[in-house]
């Protein structure tokens, strides 16, 4: 598989010019989107922005690490002059009057972004079908989900509609949809990345990270887009960590909370990896019992005052009054738990909750180097198929953790289980990516 | 048991999902008066931030804010309540 380095190499080159890679894209988004719903709006510039790239090559002026590479855009990152409108009605024409710094970023290197792609209504689903435009449909096979609530950039990825994609992850919003699509999902360490033009689901648990279909083109771009920002003030520089010849891998015992062929498969797979490379395997258990748990409580509270915005006066319209059954039962829900009478009760219970789980993460990584599990405990299910509150927030059980413990997290497709992709999960300490990515290429 | 798909919902199925929500949050928050922890509060001494320049307005971030607006009056946005629906 041609990676994206390579790709530039020849746009460089004028072996490939952008303007002929944004037409591709176009031509595939053409044919296919309508059945997929991948993406919600397309940029109107792309097409002239790759033309002034080919411009400058043509005139021998120096072009970025990413001359004409084709993003798509989750549609809660700020684009400015784009539609950003969480795939709600709410926001419908809300336009974005700024970048966000990871855009910022990608055209600082002449990256072109493509478009804005669905999502599960201002991220809050694990399927992609809360989305208020209609559900995306996975490349892999159209009848099921791709996984949510970055659903359009995992499908925008495996329906080859752009080079690489964003999404953003707060509790499994990369890692899922990459597992059910069968591509590259990294959820990068809370602070490594600038969260500035996120429109926030949780903001203490919220990233933003690349989706691509390897793990050398994730790691191309992450180190892209990471990095200190001064309008973000929890992030900050990461310091150099060597690779190293040999790792402790912790194997999580996921049977009681998994489809038995998916533990198996990651289970099988982490254990042929560990023989070839000589890795010595430890058996370990996470706090699993309280994950979904913490983390609802969490979510719920935080994104119903991160909603309070959302009133109507300034832009868009009244969440209240336009949002579907998700966002509502998260206002409703978090409305009723943040009353005064409550203090103490939820959020202080799950704030507890987070600093056990901190802990439980600090100790387990001074025995092992990297922990590995599944992404998900189960295959996609199809779009539409009746599946209750509890079973939709299950698919989250073994990705929320890492973003309550705040560390990096990579899911890279692992194979096949009734003919549906699974991922496998690949967990570092904080700012640890690169051992993530060492191991990553590893397996694949 | 229901599809997860989006769909437009009435005044009477607020009332159910909220009375859910709260008995999904009652089971939760129960779950976890079991954990038990000591708190620890860490201090950051290595590897601090150095701020840099601050965020500047400019007339175009102006005009796109006062473009989405549902009330603008000259240099003002008309904050009012159901704004939207005029």
């Amino acid at each position: 598989m041609k990676g994206l380095q390579e790709k530039v190499k020849e746009i460089k080159s004028g072996k490939l010019t952008a303007t002929k890679n944004v037409a591709n894209f176009l031509k595939k988004i053409d044919e296919k989107n309508k059945d997929l719903n991948i993406y919600l709006h397309l940029n109107s510039e792309a097409l002239k922005q790759a033309e002034e790239i080919d411009l400058k090559i043509k005139n021998k002026k120096s072009v970025g690490k990413l001359a004409g590479l084709c993003v798509a855009v989750k549609s809660c990152i700020s684009v400015k002059g784009l539609i950003t409108n969480c795939a709600s009605k709410v926001l419908e024409d809300y336009v974005s009057p700024y970048d966000a710094t990871v855009i910022k970023k990608l055209r600082e290197e002449d990256a072109i972004i493509l478009g804005m792609v669905n999502m599960d209504e201002f991220a809050c689903g694990g399927s992609g079908e809360t989305s208020a435009f209609g559900p995306t449909k996975n490349p892999v096979n159209t009848q099921l989900i791709p996984g949510g609530s970055s659903s359009g950039p995992g499908a925008a990825v495996a329906a080859d509609f752009c080079d690489f994609s964003l999404g953003s992850d707060t509790g499994g919003s990369i890692r899922n949809p990459a597992s059910h699509c069968g591509v590259v999902g990294l959820k990068p360490t809370y602070g490594a990345v600038s969260r500035y033009g996120l429109l926030d689901l949780c903001m203490s648990l919220d990233t933003i990270g690349p989706l691509a279909k390897t793990v050398e083109d994730s790691q191309f771009i992450f180190d892209i887009i990471k990095g200190q920002d001064n309008f973000d003030t929890t992030t900050k520089e990461e310091t150099e960590i060597k690779i190293k010849k040999k790792y402790t891998i912790g194997l999580v015992d996921v049977k009681k909370y998994a489809k038995p062929e998916v533990a198996s498969l990651i289970e099988e797979r982490t254990k042929k990896l560990a023989k070839k490379e000589g890795y010595e395997i430890k058996k370990i258990s996470l706090p699993l019992d309280i994950s979904l748990e913490t983390y609802y409580l969490l979510v719920y509270v935080e994104f119903f005052s991160a909603t309070r915005k959302y009133d109507g006066r300034r832009f868009g319209k009244k969440i209240e009054d336009f949002a579907g059954h998700e966002v509502l039962r998260r206002i409703l829900g978090g409305s009723e738990i943040s009353r005064a009478e409550f203090k103490g009760k939820y959020y202080r219970e799950a704030l507890k909750a987070r600093a056990f789980i901190r802990q439980q993460f600090e100790t387990l990584f001074k025995e092992v180097d990297l922990i590995i599990l599944p992404t998900v405990p189960r295959t996609a299910h199809k779009i539409g198929e009746e599946i209750t509150v509890e079973e939709m927030y299950a698919y989250d059980i073994f990705t929320v953790l890492v973003n309550i413990a705040g560390v990096a997290a990579m899911s890279v497709p692992a194979g096949l289980v009734d003919k549906k992709p699974i991922g496998l999960q690949i967990i570092s300490p904080q700012f640890h990516e690169n051992w993530i990515f060492d191991l990553g290429k590893k397996l694949e | 048991m229901s599809s997860y798909k989006w769909h437009a919902v009435s005044e009477q199925e607020k009332e159910e999902i909220k009375v859910n929500a709260k008995k999904l949050l009652d089971e939760f928050s129960s779950k976890l008066q079991k954990v038990s922890v000591r708190e620890t509060p860490k201090e950051e001494k290595e590897n601090l931030r150095l701020e840099g320049e601050g965020w500047k307005p400019n007339e175009e971030f102006q005009e796109f804010i006062f473009d989405n607006a549902p009330l603008v009056d000259d240099n003002l946005i008309i904050a009012e309540k159901g704004g939207w629906k005029k």
